[in-house]
């Protein structure tokens, strides 16, 4: 993991000043909140630890870490 | 006859140095390898071979091979061959005993029948008892060097982080006209260069004529020489080192050009010192100027192979003779003095610790060797010219695959802003090299916006020159099946040999990656340099498969080994934290431990005595370490609500309460007190460790659910202590001007006031058991407070106290720590806090599987017990028994002086979770006994506490 995240204060930063929050999963009709574990587009939370420590959303490519859209996680739809 | 040898291209005439070797001193020169000089001095065996305790000498003089390992200076597996020497060094061999020119251990040789491939997966296995053992023994006669543990590096490594627009590595020609392409064209470029001086093979190979080699191309590129590129990853960053530095290189755009390497042979005891690459004997005598013979044999399979006859000629040494497999080979360089031997190869080579000559014969049209007539020369020296592979590892571990075609080794693709130029992307011609890297210039300026006006103009000639991309040829390793030989060596890190491969193939590892991992063929420090394409063909020529379709096995950083104190370089940036009051500490004679980044007094030298203060008069604690958060907005309330498992909008505005919250998997993560200071805002404490983990938990769940509310860490702008024990309140009563009566600030209240003329915030809580306060005022005046209350309290006796005698207090209330007494599985229906989960709540996180889990009802409980035997402490982390079978885990011990009893806490399965059940635990191979005993241990109607 070498890639660069573009933190919307920040510009754009090595993943390592980034702490991963996981996907964001959407609860299912019991509650249960169920990893999609599928290679792909990945809706992620990352907290920006050596910056300005606001929670990002993410739009992460998993297999190559291509990132297409990033943003404060309270603006994420 | 060595008069025509040059002075060494890398060596400064002028400085000699000494170093030892195995007690010997051995002179040297400035800038030369250690290898050279000691083969100088007549060191022909270098290192004893990692399975057979073979003799093994310089072979490829690029630290590449495995040949030259020894240990320099303490430090295992140093490649003596580009090592340079250095005054004082002080040399050993490695993996031979008793000495490198006699190792009794080379009896494994002899016993090679009995270690065939894979060997450890079958044999020694039954019993099994024996297996321990013989791997035991088998570590110690196999492997490399050995790790002084008690070795301590003098220099620190360091990291370096550097960004360039273009990053050149490799400085041989075509690197230097790659770099000088761009630079011309606007780009800031970093030329990398793993050799003290630029020139790459120029400065060896006297087929190319250059003036000065080594003169940088522009005093405006940044040339970084001595540094080796060991991994290309994502986002164009290179991993290098130098000296005992780390480079971590952000590129926007990337030129590979490190060149080529000559492939070995097969044939019968092909690792006997005195066989050398074609391209190591050049390097060991025009790098470091030293001959690596007297008479010469060259084996080869293409044009290069009468080139090297010549320069070792111009060397100085004899050449008995050219063998070249080619049949359409020119039997005689007209005029050569040398004779040539075409449509032959070398079958064996002679000698029992070097080389004394080598047995040739020839080959039919079918490529069947004629072993009816082989000729013997007589010889000291053989130089392998086997057909050229690019050095690509980088380039493969960046994603780009080579494909023979026609011959050829092709990258399969272009990965944007990542080029390859010269030998190192398949291109031999030294013309067409040329013109390659100052392609790769021209477009890495125009892909990073400079204007390159013959752009178009260098892609169309490249085109037009492209379709013939120089020597290529079959590769001609010889592989062929003799099931009677177990002495062809493909691997000379592994000592792997061809018939193992082939009894690996027929086990039915044909695939490459199987054949790799089963055989370990391209697995020791080589990584594939000498053995990769060996196996390559060896696994296609057994299993009739085309070169393209058995592939190659993965490249992976690093490409060349790397110390680990280099790559941990950065790693050691833990910054350390003091409380304000940490100077005291120390005076006071303070026993440290480590709690997170933070140092904590463990005791003051006598944690019983501390325990029985805070029990009795009063005792003091450092807790500034804990995590202290402000919580203050509309939602503060709402936002806790959610949180924790418990209920905060009821809390009252000036109580506090205990609360504990889960993840959302129902696990237990942290507990801590909560204050309510107003009605919109709280006041809350985290456990040390986690104080970080939980602001960011908050701030998570307060972006995700867009709450009006401001979560703010106080962690270091306030310190902490707490006052503990029956005469706490009255001795604050001298020093607070608040009241502190029982009934004006009970239990569970937070109040705020002066303390010692200091501004605070004080909470009534009692982890301890004790009547007690948690005192918190700025940072600033942490240790003003400290002072204050130690000087008020002598009257009472106060003792301050460390963790360890907070633990045995905590332990003795029956008090959990999260972390400690609970783990990644726990949950707090079994832990003991399911009064605390409120599931009339309507959501917090954690409700949807504690759900679940309290319909399922627990499997296990958190218990206190007492041993049996009450004057023994068992070791946190045994293990509790039944039956023999593993079932729960003691995760608190502690033998409680205020009790006199050996008490703790365990995990337990539900069915022995009833009070008064007695268990067992495992301690030394016993089983002991415990009972389940009521919680808290101590003060149970929690008098004291609330006093």
């Amino acid at each position: 993991m070498s890639f660069y995240l573009i933190c919307p204060h920040c510009g754009p930063r090595e993943v390592y000043e980034f702490r991963y929050g996981g996907e964001i999963l959407d609860a299912g009709v019991d509650g249960q909140l169920a990893k999609s574990n599928q290679p792909g587009w990945q809706r992620e939370r990352w907290y920006h630890r050596f910056g300005c420590r606001r929670w990002l959303f993410v739009e992460r490519n998993i297999s190559t870490h291509e990132v297409r859209r990033t943003g404060l996680l309270e603006e994420n739809g | 006859v060595s008069t025509s040898l040059p002075a060494g291209a890398l060596v400064d005439l002028e400085r000699p140095v000494t170093i030892s070797f195995e007690g010997k001193l051995i002179p040297a020169l400035a800038g030369q390898s250690i290898a050279a000089a000691l083969y100088a001095a007549g060191v022909r065996v270098f290192t004893r071979s990692f399975k057979y305790h073979r003799p093994r000498g310089l072979f490829c003089v690029a630290g590449e091979c495995p040949n030259c390992l020894m240990q320099v200076d303490g430090r295992p597996n140093v490649r003596t061959c580009i090592e340079p020497a250095r005054e004082g060094q002080v040399v050993c061999h490695q993996n031979a005993w008793p000495s490198l020119d006699w190792d009794a251990l080379h009896i494994f040789d002899k016993l090679d029948r009995f270690l065939p491939v894979g060997f450890y997966y079958k044999r020694f296995h039954k019993p099994r008892w024996l297996w321990p053992v013989f791997e035991h023994v088998v570590r110690h006669i196999a492997g490399l060097g050995q790790v002084d543990v008690h070795h301590r590096e003098h220099a620190e490594t360091e990291i370096e982080h550097l960004h360039t627009d273009l990053c050149v590595i490799g400085g041989g020609p075509a690197g230097s006209a790659a770099a000088s392409t761009a630079h011309r064209h606007g780009a800031r470029v970093l030329l990398l260069e793993r050799q003290s001086r630029l020139g790459g093979h120029h400065l060896y190979d006297p087929s190319e004529s250059r003036a000065d080699p080594g003169t940088p191309p522009s005093p405006d590129i940044k040339v970084l020489v001595n540094t080796t590129a060991f991994g290309l990853y994502e986002g164009n960053l290179i991993g290098a080192f130098t000296d005992n530095r780390l480079l971590k290189i952000r590129a926007k755009q990337i030129i590979v050009c490190t060149g080529s390497r000559q492939q070995p042979f097969l044939f019968h005891n092909n690792d006997l010192p005195g066989i050398f690459l074609g391209d190591g004997v050049l390097r060991l005598a025009r790098l470091h100027g030293v001959p690596a013979g007297r008479r010469a044999v060259v084996l080869t399979d293409n044009d290069e192979g009468q080139q090297l006859a010549q320069h070792l000629l111009d060397l100085g040494i004899e050449v008995a003779a050219v063998v070249d497999a080619r049949r359409d080979a020119q039997p005689r360089n007209p005029g050569a003095p040398w004779p040539t031997f075409p449509s032959h190869i070398v079958v064996r080579a002679l000698g029992k610790t070097h080389l004394k000559g080598v047995c040739i014969a020839r080959r039919d049209e079918k490529r069947e060797i004629d072993h009816r007539a082989p000729q013997t020369i007589v010889c000291d020296l053989l130089c392998l010219a086997g057909t050229r592979q690019p050095a690509n590892e980088l380039l493969l571990q960046a994603g780009l695959r080579f494909q023979r075609e026609a011959g050829r080794w092709t990258p399969d693709r272009q990965i944007p802003g990542l080029w390859a130029a010269g030998a190192a992307a398949g291109t031999f011609n030294r013309g067409q090299q040329i013109q390659e890297a100052g392609l790769c210039g021209a477009e890495t300026a125009a892909a990073l916006g400079h204007r390159v006006p013959d752009l178009e103009e260098r892609r169309r000639s490249w085109r037009e020159r492209v379709t013939d991309k120089g020597v290529v040829a079959q590769a001609g390793i010889f592989a062929q099946l003799d099931p009677r030989d177990r002495k062809r060596f493909v691997c000379l890190c592994e000592d792997v040999t061809e018939k193992d491969l082939y009894q690996a193939i027929a086990e039915g590892f044909d695939h490459i990656e199987t054949l790799k991992r089963y055989t370990t063929v391209n697995m020791g420090p080589c990584q594939g340099k000498v053995c990769g394409v060996a196996a390559v063909a060896i696994c296609a020529h057994a299993t009739g498969r085309p070169l393209n379709a058995v592939g190659a096995t993965t490249s992976r950083p690093p490409a060349v080994p790397v110390e680990l104190a280099v790559l941990a370089a950065g790693q050691r940036h833990q910054p350390l934290r003091r409380t304000p009051m940490h100077h005291w500490h120390e005076a006071a004679g303070a026993v440290w431990m480590d709690a997170d980044q933070w140092k904590r007094p463990e005791s003051y030298g006598d944690s019983v005595v501390e325990v029985g203060a805070a029990r009795s008069g009063v005792g003091l604690i450092d807790v500034s370490t804990l995590g202290k958060i402000e919580v203050f907005g509309p939602d503060a309330a709402e936002l806790l609500e959610r949180v924790y498992l418990n209920t905060w909008k009821d809390l009252k505005v000036g109580r506090v309460r205990y609360g504990a919250m889960c993840n959302e998997d129902g696990i237990l993560i942290d507990d801590g007190v909560g204050a309510r200071l107003g009605p919109d805002t709280f006041y809350l404490t985290a456990t040390t460790g986690n104080a970080e983990a939980i602001v960011q938990w908050l701030e998570l769940w307060k972006a995700t659910w867009k709450l009006n509310v401001t979560v703010l860490s106080q962690t270091t702008a306030k310190a902490a202590v707490n006052l503990a024990g029956p005469r706490s309140r009255e001795m604050l009563q001298g020093l607070a001007d608040l009241d502190v009566s029982a009934t004006a600030f009970p239990y569970l209240a937070v109040r705020e006031g002066r303390v010692a003329g200091i501004s605070c915030r004080l909470l009534r809580i009692g982890f301890v058991g004790e009547l007690g306060y948690e005192i918190h005022c700025p940072s600033a005046h942490g240790q003003a407070l400290w002072d204050a209350l130690l000087e008020a309290g002598k009257p009472f006796g106060l003792r301050p106290f460390g963790v360890e005698a907070q633990r045995i207090l905590r332990l003795e209330k029956g008090h959990l720590i999260i972390g400690q007494d609970t783990d990644a599985l726990s949950n707090p229906l079994e832990a003991g806090l399911e009064g605390l989960v409120r599931f009339d709540k309507s959501e917090f996180i954690g409700r949807a599987p504690l759900l679940r889990l309290k319909a399922m009802g627990p499997r296990a409980r958190l218990i206190g017990f007492e041993m049996a035997d009450s004057a023994r402490v068992a070791p946190e982390g045994s293990q509790v028994v039944d039956e023999g079978h593993p079932v729960g885990r003691l995760t608190s011990t502690r033998y409680s002086p205020t009790l006199a009893r050996s008490i703790g806490l365990a995990w337990v399965p539900v069915e022995q979770a009833a009070i008064g059940t007695r268990f067992l635990f495992r301690w030394n191979g016993a089983d002991v006994p415990a009972i389940v005993a009521p919680l808290p241990f101590y003060d149970a109607p929690g008098i004291r506490l609330r006093s």
